[in-house]
């Protein structure tokens, strides 16, 4: 089938889904897109630039924080996700300035570093359980939510794609394969990786500010756990990093795996989880939008320099 | 001014202890160039292996650092063969990124194992002696957070001479420096490789030890130990070990001073405040040159 | 009849897709000093990185004195006796001439002898044994290329495969070089020299092969490869 006819139609039956089926389907749903979004946002930097990034809880929560801190205090929730999601944008420039301009692990040590205080800074100095206000909750519905969520869904992978077939996305594709040899025909690595942040962080923030919006209560503290950022590379490597299709495909195996094993306790989850990235991450590095080609080259394998 | 004084000594104890976790990580990422952000829940490990042989056998913490480390040592050959060894073929930068993401989710199952196995919460090594301390005039050093020092100091020192002083530890500084030609030097790379590692996460079981002993330990202080050793790493570069651990010891004093001063909270921010100074003033970077 | 020291035959070999090797065949009999001339990308030193076991030929085979080597690891082949001075020198420039020399001695064969081998090495490069404290990275050009080449014979090799060692070196220095190369050959050691040109090798090695594009396109006496190397740059304008 071709791409965009079944993007089309995976659009059309993720937006009817409110119609046909009841909450907990469309609460799942929702958690689906919700993890597109946070998986596409990653991929954008580390699936075509070849960043790795560690911090991404950072970005996912500070949007959480400041869209749902805005939203409560009588902000439309518009312009509270706008708002979380340039946040999240400042923070990525904040540790992006500095270790982007470096080849090596230094961006993945600096965004590890920032969610990690992060973390530590907010379990300290909000310790509170974070609940919605009572008026909130009475006029609580869930599909406003859920077609958010789609929205975002469709912007990070639109975002992905239109950059996967633009020059910026080729520079991104070039840095990639070979920072030094993208820096020599030309392309600008610096600013290019910098650009892929901002946009990144700022989808991780909008996501973020969903999951505030969406979400009755939960500790600050919760939405800068590593587990997100963790989520992120798992269904990116699921999927198939650095694809358009790859992230929005990781995302769903992986919500329904999760749902298929109830696997509540976190602990469980990210022991179970483990064990997944690992083995794709080494015996299925294109992931499941892969599959295909890799059983065909297993019958062609070509003898590898030592 | 002696609360200062006193702050700082502080510091720079529980900074020996920096400067050890972050040896073992340069360790690795000098010789086989894979960074492994799981290094934080290896010295999780070791302090875990130090408390329950305390617990269970009455075992003496510095005695249990015989046990520790040679275990970590194995869990250390483990996680090379299964895991890190499979990405040595790859292209330079690849290697880089698979490890961290590798060791990132290692980190994360090593976390949750650790929760479910011992729960959440925090233990510590109660020996006798753990309450004692020594007074120099105003001063007051707990008696084994100096031990601590004491024994990363020799520990380390053991190290530097292996390194200079055997056919084995010239292999490793060998391999680190030029991989290519230590292979044409009949050097047995992948072996090589296999042993760095191991002896990194040795390191990081004898840091382990130490602090559950000197301090408590708990499954989540895996990650906040990985930083330390990063930042501690991204200050020193792979030059000396001796330099990394002058580093380390730079930074327990500047977090105690920070949180002295500035409160608290601020203790961990200044990892990552010294990590951007670092890298806007020697943006030529620090992981350049082998060991 | 003896097994000949180094074989190859029709090893083809690539990094990733890029085919480098095209079917190269060379025979090298014990105790010769052979050289391998060519142009810059011919496929020299890669023929040598397949001899080494740093790349693993497509196809194609490799022997040592009766033995095959190709599949093996590159610390395998140094222990059977094969010794690669590569290209650039590749010194460990942060340690001292002492520990670099100490380090080509590494395999268990070489080191039960590795302080008579030392004695011999000062021996013949009187220099190093000055400079044994010194790093490497601080010597001269010539120095760095006697110490590679030095390092190489710490292995006790019976085969010697010296890649370009008279690239970026003096004439002077040149003829100092060579004129190592003949006295190690003296001593029995088979020596397999790669050179861009075939003048700096042209009075020591009597027999040689010219490679390009992959492949062996001429073989001979020295002269017939001058003679060989000249036609061909006319062809291609060099």
């Amino acid at each position: 089938m071709n791409p965009s006819v079944a993007a089309a139609a995976a659009v059309a039956l993720a937006a009817a889904l409110p119609w046909v089926a009841g909450d907990a389907a469309v609460n799942w749903g929702l958690l689906v897109l919700l993890q597109v979004t946070v998986a596409q946002s990653w991929n954008l930097l580390g699936g075509y630039g070849g960043q790795v990034n560690l911090g991404h809880a950072a970005f996912f929560g500070i949007g959480a924080l400041v869209t749902r801190g805005l939203w409560v205090q009588g902000t439309p929730v518009v312009g509270a996700l706008v708002a979380g999601s340039a946040a999240a944008a400042v923070a990525g420039l904040v540790v992006g300035l500095p270790s982007l301009r470096l080849r090596g692990p230094y961006f993945a040590i600096g965004t590890l570093a920032m969610a990690e205080i992060l973390r530590i800074v907010v379990g300290t100095t909000l310790p509170e359980v974070s609940a919605l206000p009572s008026d909130l909750i009475t006029g609580y519905r869930l599909v406003p939510r859920y077609y958010l969520a789609l929205a975002l869904a469709v912007l990070s992978t639109a975002v992905v794609w239109r950059v996967s077939c633009s020059r910026f996305g080729m520079g991104l594709v070039a840095i990639r394969e070979d920072e030094w040899v993208a820096e020599t025909v030309g392309v600008d690595t610096y600013r290019h990786k910098l650009a892929a942040l901002l946009l990144s962080a700022a989808l991780a923030g909008a996501a973020g500010g969903a999951f505030g919006y969406y979400h009755l209560s939960f500790y600050p503290q919760f939405v800068f756990s590593p587990v997100w950022t963790f989520d992120a590379v798992l269904m990116v490597f699921l999927g198939g990093i650095g694809t358009v299709w790859g992230p929005p495909v990781g995302a769903t195996f992986f919500v329904l795996l999760r749902e298929a094993l109830a696997l509540r306790l976190t602990e469980l989850h990210v022991l179970v989880f483990g064990a997944v990235f690992v083995v794709v991450v080494l015996t299925l590095p294109g992931g499941l939008v892969d599959v295909a080609r890799v059983l065909r080259a297993m019958r062609v394998r070509r003898p590898q320099p030592a | 001014m002696e609360v200062w004084l006193q702050n700082v000594t502080f510091g720079a104890l529980v900074g020996g202890l920096y400067g050890l976790a972050a040896v073992g990580l340069a360790l690795v990422f000098g010789v086989l160039r894979m960074l492994n952000v799981a290094h934080g829940e290896l010295i999780m490990l070791g302090g875990y292996a130090t408390f329950w042989l305390f617990t269970l056998w009455g075992t003496d913490p510095y005695v249990s650092l015989l046990v520790a480390a040679p275990a970590l040592f194995a869990v250390g050959v483990g996680l090379y063969e299964g895991l890190f060894g499979r990405l040595v073929r790859l292209h330079e930068e690849s290697k880089v990124q698979l490890s961290i993401l590798i060791g990132f989710g290692l980190a994360l199952v090593l976390h949750a194992l650790a929760i479910l196995l011992w729960t959440a919460d925090d233990r510590a090594v109660t020996a006798e002696y753990a309450g004692r301390v020594l007074r120099a005039g105003p001063l007051v050093v707990p008696l084994t957070r100096l031990a601590g020092l004491g024994v990363a100091f020799a520990v380390l020192g053991a190290l530097q001479l292996f390194l200079q002083r055997t056919d084995a530890g010239r292999a490793i500084r060998a391999t680190a420096e030029d991989w290519e030609a230590a292979f044409l030097m009949g050097i047995p790379v992948r072996r090589v490789y296999r042993t760095a590692f191991a002896l990194g996460s040795a390191l990081a079981g004898v840091a382990g030890s130490l602090v559950a002993v000197s301090d408590a330990i708990s499954p989540a202080i895996g990650l906040s130990w990985t930083l330390k050793a990063l930042i501690v790493v991204v200050l020193a570069g792979l030059g000396s070990i001796f330099g990394t651990f002058v580093a380390g010891v730079l930074l327990g004093v500047a977090e105690s001073a920070a949180a002295f001063a500035l409160g608290g909270a601020f203790r961990e921010v200044v990892g990552l405040v010294l990590f951007v100074a670092v890298l806007a003033v020697r943006p030529q970077g620090l992981f350049g040159r082998g060991l | 009849m003896t097994a000949p020291a180094l074989e190859l035959r029709g090893v083809q070999a690539a990094y990733g897709d890029a085919q480098v090797l095209w079917g190269v065949d060379w025979q090298v009999n014990p105790g010769e000093v052979v050289a391998v001339v060519g142009p810059n990308g011919a496929g020299k030193s890669t023929a040598l990185r397949v001899v080494a076991g740093l790349l693993r030929p497509l196809r194609g085979e490799v022997w040592f004195h009766g033995e095959r080597i190709d599949g093996l690891s590159p610390d395998q082949v140094v222990e059977r006796g094969v010794a690669l001075v590569p290209e650039g020198r590749r010194l460990f420039a942060h340690m001292t001439v002492l520990e670099n020399l100490l380090l080509g001695g590494y395999t268990a064969r070489a080191r039960s002898v590795r302080r008579q081998t030392l004695r011999e090495v000062f021996e013949l490069f009187p220099v190093l044994a000055e400079r044994s404290g010194q790093t490497a990275g601080t010597l001269s050009g010539g120095q760095q290329q006697m110490l590679a080449i030095a390092r190489g014979l710490m292995s006790r090799p019976r085969l010697l495969l010296l890649d370009e060692p008279s690239l970026g070196l003096a004439p002077v220095v040149v003829q100092q070089v060579y004129e190592v190369v003949r006295r190690i050959a003296l001593q029995g050691v088979t020596v397999v020299v790669v050179e861009q040109n075939v003048f700096p090798v042209l009075h020591h090695a009597p027999r040689g092969y010219l490679m390009a594009g992959g492949r062996v396109v001429a073989q001979g006496s020295a002269e017939t490869l001058v003679r060989t190397e000249v036609v061909q740059r006319s062809y291609v304008g060099g």
